[in-house]
């Protein structure tokens, strides 16, 4: 155990070249896996490719060199700082470089702008503005602004309130004869005004649980869930949002300060699982202990986890299997539902673990308060 | 010391700035009326349409119209879905944002790069499914 703990808490080179590395920089662990999540995506899509400018919003932009050249101006910043993040150097700046350019991209380009592409930038540059200490305030402003503004203008819009958007555009896509089945239950628009209603209020009620720190955490399961559960139906990922929401998720959750220690036995209950997930933490995220037929176990600090919640905890904690997830995720293939399943599962099992958590919490604060209630 | 906690002070403040410039924009496009640039409202809109254009007198094929104004063009609209949804006969093409961005990129396309071509565009369409309306450049 001892050595354990020394082996978690040995400081570790800075500015490691190991691009599964997220320890030993300037941004917190998982703020600069969200970042990596969101470059390795966008690597695997072409979004780098970004665009050449056209109708621009800035005029000059449209005017400054030739159309190629500055596209792959553009393209050469990005991809050099895209290598920078990855492989761990300068991070702060290179997400700096990587929103700048994809923000700068947008506004050479009326048909390049899309909400999704914008929002990247932002959590990108965010990412880059933030340090240990601001970085998870940061992101939670910017989803408050992004939530309440998305919830809205949906409800300033008379389209959306009276459900006329939602029946168009459920009407125009795939799925539509499955809601049109579920809707002829039912009188004529109540069910695209219930689901108009739903969004508009999801949306807003998100805004408010990033907006206070506590009801963070029902947030992020909120924004997995209502965004997997879109991408699920209509299985697309609305171009980036899926990928860039759920990133800034991972860079919300509470990570251990110093990397966790693992012990486990091979031949007892997880010890298999265990076992792959040291042969795949390239990264080096855990101090991976073993001894024969000790239960699994994962130590953070003053926590310590047995057997499914210490697995589950480490599957939590894993860049690797992140950065594989996202990358799988990503290539284009039509059956890539699969992802939005496993996200939908990863939240259930999340909400279920918090609501225990909070009624285990309630319980035992009811004990300790009980005997001062008896007279 | 002092000059990293000044840095680290002036970097949330250029966040701040971005945080209060996404609220501004918003409360301007939203007072500015028929368009959402760089404000928030994803998948929001839904414009069915057809659009014709014809330059120096010759009407332009899809593809070209799509490279023209850099729009996806992709015939989304079947025959069986445009009568459900009670859509006009000749919209094909579907646009995600507002209808006042398509014809903004249109007649500023038309106002700069393409002012020499004498383009002439007439667009159909349909917002969220409303009432068919028609528009034209030059208007």
């Amino acid at each position: 155990m001892a050595v354990a703990e020394l082996r978690a808490q040995e400081p570790r080179p800075a500015a490691s070249l190991n691009p599964f590395r997220v320890r030993g920089t300037a941004l917190p662990p998982n703020v600069l896996l969200a970042a990596k999540i969101v470059t390795l995506v966008f690597l695997v899509t072409g979004g780098w490719r970004l665009t050449s400018p056209f109708v621009p919003f800035v005029g000059f932009l449209g005017d400054i060199a030739s159309q190629a050249t500055f596209q792959h101006t553009l393209q050469a910043l990005w991809l050099i700082a895209a290598a920078s993040l990855l492989l761990n150097q300068l991070v702060r700046p290179s997400c700096l470089i990587l929103g700048g350019t994809l923000l700068l991209a947008q506004l050479s380009s009326m048909a390049y702008r899309t909400n999704n592409l914008t929002f990247t930038a932002l959590l990108l540059l965010m990412i880059g503005l933030s340090d240990r200490n601001t970085a998870k305030l940061l992101i939670r402003a910017q989803l408050v602004v992004l939530y309440f503004w998305a919830g809205t203008n949906k409800l300033l819009d008379a389209n959306w309130r009276s459900g006329a958007f939602f029946e168009s555009w459920v009407g125009i896509h795939a799925y539509g004869p499955a809601y049109k089945h579920l809707a002829d239950l039912l009188p004529s628009m109540v069910l695209s005004t219930i689901a108009s209603w739903a969004a508009i209020l999801t949306e807003l009620f998100i805004s408010v649980t990033f907006a206070i720190r506590r009801l963070v955490p029902m947030g992020i399961l909120l924004v997995i869930a209502y965004h997997s559960s879109l991408f699920l139906v209509t299985g697309t990922t609305f171009t980036m949002f899926w990928f860039s929401l759920t990133a800034a998720c991972v860079a919300l959750v509470d990570w251990p300060a110093v990397a966790p220690t693992v012990k486990y036995g091979e031949a007892a209950r997880f010890g298999r699982i265990a076992q792959l997930l040291e042969r795949i933490d390239l990264g080096h995220a855990f101090a991976w202990e073993r001894s024969d037929g000790a239960e699994l176990e994962l130590v953070s600090g003053e926590e310590r986890l047995r057997a499914r919640d210490a697995l589950a905890r480490v599957l939590l904690y894993h860049p690797t299997i992140y950065l594989a997830f996202y990358a799988l995720a990503a290539i284009q293939e039509p059956a890539r539902r699969w992802a939005a399943a496993v996200a939908l599962a990863i939240a259930a099992y999340a909400a279920v673990q918090l609501v225990s958590r909070m009624l285990n919490s309630r319980s035992q604060v009811t004990r300790v308060t009980a005997p001062a209630d008896v007279p | 010391m002092t000059s990293r906690r000044s840095r680290i002070s002036l970097a949330v403040a250029v966040a701040a700035v971005i945080l209060l410039a996404q609220v501004g924009i918003n409360i301007w496009q939203h007072a500015a009326g028929g368009t959402r640039y760089f404000a928030w409202a994803p998948n929001d809109y839904l414009v069915t349409y057809d659009l014709q254009v014809s330059a120096g007198g010759r009407p332009l094929t899809p593809e070209e119209i799509q490279s023209r104004y850099r729009l996806d063009l992709t015939n989304r609209l079947g025959e069986d879905t445009k009568a459900k949804l009670r859509l006009a006969k000749v919209e094909r093409y579907v646009f995600e944002d507002p209808p006042q961005e398509l014809k903004d990129r249109i007649r500023r396309y038309e106002q700069t790069k393409g002012k020499h071509d004498a383009a002439r565009v007439t667009l159909v369409y349909q917002f969220d499914g409303g009432r068919e309306q028609t528009w034209l450049w030059p208007s």
